[in-house]
């Protein structure tokens, strides 16, 4: 399956799924990128789908650097990691940025175009409402990563 | 409704079976050693790898939507942490696939790497990313891994180090191809 036919089962899933999104067609990539606005304390959120010959990956970019804790952070990060099922929060040591991101096949896309596009675009969602409190927490320097995480797992 | 959650159920349950099925088929064909224990519905199995992590042990969980497999490595951090867990967060940051998690409790290191039930069903594909992806991308950072554990290296000089022999071993595949 090439990168055009997933690309558009994604167009088609976010159009039928009423997102506004700007639409990146390069050589090697087609990317969708979009805001999400959230209710939580992490409130604006910018998604990246990008399709390349190879997989389809979606990136949920955070609002926020932890260049100043960046330690903190990645204990933060790898504390929520542990246990989650789908996809992972990500730590950028060179800027602090935090990412979570979720990847799939071509081939598990075209099986099951919504059941995946949900695994892609909606349960990262989830996650990071989980933990957006303890990620401003860590960030403010108010809770250790330990106890940031079980706050938030306690509350979820 | 009582009625409909049941045959929902069912339906789950019997996908997760397939799921099973199609995953031990695949491991079988391609001469995998594994155990599936019953009680707790997971398939064990494991790989060895050339040098530092000599073996690595696989836990795949078939949950109701999502097929999990844990590639566990065989050692345990106790000095060291903040860098090791640098390092890690360095390496997750350049994986599309799954990523390493770290258990603070005992200092257990380990590969996740989740897909979709259906995606197991719709594509054999799918099952070889499933099996052989934790291996290769294990193998391609645990020298890196060691040294930072070790205090040889610190985790940036590490990735870089990483990230130059994978690049070179490519770089070699491409040219025996090519060949």
């Amino acid at each position: 399956m090439g990168i055009r036919k997933t690309a558009k089962l994604v167009r088609e899933f976010l159009d039928s799924d009423n997102w506004k999104y700007r639409y990146i067609n390069n050589k090697e990539y087609i990317s969708f990128v979009g805001d999400v606005h959230s209710s939580h304390c992490l409130s604006c959120l910018r998604v990246f789908i990008t399709v390349t010959d190879k997989e389809v990956m979606c990136y949920y970019e955070l609002p926020v650097s932890a260049k100043e804790c960046l330690p903190q952070m990645a204990e933060f990060v790898m504390r929520a990691n542990y246990g989650l099922n789908t996809g992972s929060f990500m730590l950028d040591f060179n800027d602090g940025e935090l990412r979570f991101k979720v990847a799939t096949s071509h081939q598990a896309l075209e099986g099951s175009p919504t059941e995946e596009m949900h695994r892609l675009l909606y349960v990262p969602m989830g996650t990071i409402k989980t933990y957006a409190r303890g990620i401003v927490g860590v960030l403010s320097g108010y809770e250790s990563a330990v106890e940031a995480v079980r706050k938030c797992e306690e509350n979820d | 409704m009582e009625k409909k959650e049941t045959e929902a159920k069912k339906e789950t349950e019997a996908k997760k079976e397939l799921t099973r099925k199609k995953i031990i088929a695949f491991m079988e064909a391609n001469d995998w050693n594994y155990d599936y224990d019953e009680n707790s519905g997971v398939i064990f199995s494991g790989i060895s790898l050339k040098g530092y992590a000599s073996s690595l042990r696989y836990c795949i969980l078939i949950k109701d939507r999502i097929v999990l497999n844990y590639a566990v490595l065989p050692f345990n951090v106790k000095k060291h942490v903040k860098r090791v867990v640098e390092y890690l967060c360095r390496i997750n940051m350049h994986l599309i696939y799954g990523n390493f998690e770290f258990d603070y409790r005992d200092g257990e290191i380990r590969f996740k790497l989740d897909t979709s039930l259906d995606s197991i069903l719709t594509d054999e594909y799918n099952i070889g990313l499933l099996i052989y992806k934790p291996a290769f991308t294990v193998d391609s950072c645990i020298k890196g891994l060691v040294q930072v554990m070790t205090g040889i290296m610190k985790p940036e000089a590490a990735i870089k180090l990483a990230e130059k022999e994978n690049d070179e071993k490519l770089k070699k595949e491409n040219d025996e191809k090519e060949e």
